[in-house]
């Protein structure tokens, strides 16, 4: 343990990782946050993350917003890996509960944006490879399909039915509980 | 950039328009989001276009899950079980009785699939108990115990199964017995679930050396949580609480919760499970009794 203060400066600097967007906007991000991506997390494995990770397919709008993501998420990992040997104590349920919630409400939060928006966030998650972002991201595009008739479907995403009239009666009668 | 192009909810510009079609993203993402989607919702986006008339069908982690609806036809099962093309993540349908022998169809084809959470629930007459509700009784432990003697038995092996909830009784050696066939062909079984079927008297004893006897290696190896419901707590299922307590050693619980009218008192009950062998050293045991209100 020798001179703690500019150990720990160099270990928390070398912990940085810098992200550049298909703009060419920099992000510095902790390797905490910067690791709930699969695809950052081995790059920083295999050692080339130097110079910066340069994400062609982002642009710096959605880059932002998948490193807030990012962020709120790698608090709510580091917690639960703290509080997990308490687990049986109430006083830490009640506040992983708490912080559940608020995390919910983040999560509730980041997902209102226009569609462009969250479609650019399912690629930006796909190809990072963010599980939480992309599943969480799908769900939302999910439900606004949940409970909805093909018509509904087509006309909420501009969709051009090509079916046949013959194959869509076919797919109908096939599956016709599907309908009821 | 960005700012100078706003994107408006209301008026999307026509090329914006094309690239926010769920079927615009990578084949692998439409499946996805088509996997979220409950199984009648799934197989319905099969009109919206012809992009995603296959969708569904090899949309990975899909829940082929009826649920608890009752008059769902057995043919929309077989139908979607014909065209699904991955392994089946989970599967859960409610027979009626007329239909129950589906299962014997059912439990070696999804097995041939890679079930992962299978739950078939057999309906029956509760109260009161009917002659009819004896013999699905019947019938379901035939299911089981001709599953596992047909001469398909390697091929008809859970090797995918994790969590399993089973409708039966430890009335007779042959349901006890079919319950361990079942076991033992789920090697990777993490949680098991039992919910007593509350029509028989327990006609013989099965004791824990026959139990014992039945034990092969491998047997429980990966079982974390137990729970039986409407357990008459009689000497069988006893005998059952005990064999799994001193043979599985990954199990953290084992939740018990016993029918109202079990002649035993609760006290009684806690007394003899803390006494059983734990081979398991975080196993868990909770104990409670069912209460009408």
């Amino acid at each position: 343990m020798a001179s703690a203060g500019s150990g720990d400066e160099k270990a928390a600097a070398a912990a940085m990782i810098t992200l550049i967007s298909s703009d060419n906007e920099k992000f510095e991000v902790t390797e905490a946050t910067a690791t709930l991506s699969q695809t950052i997390r081995h790059m920083i494995e295999d050692g080339c993350t130097d110079g910066g990770v340069p994400l062609p397919n982002v642009t710096s709008k959605i880059l932002a917003r998948v490193i807030e993501y990012c962020k709120k998420h790698a608090t709510a990992a580091a917690g639960e890996e703290g509080s997990s040997s308490s687990f049986s104590d109430a006083a830490f349920l009640e506040v992983d509960r708490a912080f559940l919630e608020e995390l919910e409400e983040f999560d509730d939060a980041f997902l209102e944006v226009d569609r462009a928006t969250l479609f650019d966030l399912i690629l930006a998650a796909n190809y990072l490879d963010i599980k939480g972002l992309l599943n969480l991201t799908c769900q939302k595009v999910a439900d606004s399909v949940k409970g909805k008739t093909p018509e509904q479907i087509r006309e909420m995403y501009n969709i051009v039915n090509d079916l046949t009239p013959e194959e869509e009666a076919e797919i109908r009668r096939e599956t016709q509980w599907a309908f009821e | 950039m960005e700012a100078s192009s706003p994107r408006r909810k209301s008026l999307p510009a026509e090329a914006e328009e094309s690239e926010t079609r769920p079927e615009s993203l990578p084949s692998e993402i439409h499946e996805r989001i088509v996997s979220l989607l409950p199984i009648r919702d799934a197989v319905r986006t099969s009109a919206v276009a012809r992009a995603w008339r296959r969708i569904w069908e090899s949309a990975p982690g899909l829940a082929l899950d009826w649920g608890f609806e009752h008059g769902a036809d057995p043919a929309y099962a077989d139908a979607v079980l014909a065209r699904y093309t991955r392994p089946v993540c989970s599967f859960f349908f409610c027979l009626s009785e007329a239909s129950s022998q589906r299962a014997d169809d059912w439990v070696p084809l999804l097995a041939g699939k890679g079930v992962q959470i299978l739950r078939l629930h057999f309906s029956r007459g509760r109260y009161p108990v009917s002659k009819n509700s004896t013999s699905i009784c019947q019938r379901e432990r035939a299911v089981l115990w001709r599953d596992s003697r047909a001469p398909l038995r390697t091929s008809c092996s859970f090797e995918n199964l994790k969590s399993l909830s089973l409708n039966t009784d430890f009335c007779f050696l042959s349901t006890i017995l079919s319950t361990l066939y079942l076991l033992k062909n789920a090697p990777n079984l993490e949680e098991l679930s039992i919910e007593i079927m509350y029509d028989n008297d327990q006609h013989e004893e099965v004791g824990l050396d026959l139990l014992s006897a039945q034990w092969t290696d491998g047997l429980l190896a990966k079982l974390k949580s137990v729970s039986m419901d409407m357990a008459t707590c009689e000497s069988n299922e006893m005998h059952f609480i005990e064999f799994v307590l001193s043979k599985a050693r990954r199990l953290e619980e084992f939740r018990i919760c016993a029918v109202e009218d079990c002649t035993r008192s609760n006290e009684e009950l806690l007394v003899e499970i803390i006494k059983y062998r734990r081979a398991s050293p975080q196993a868990k045991v909770f104990f409670k009794r069912m209460v009408f209100v």
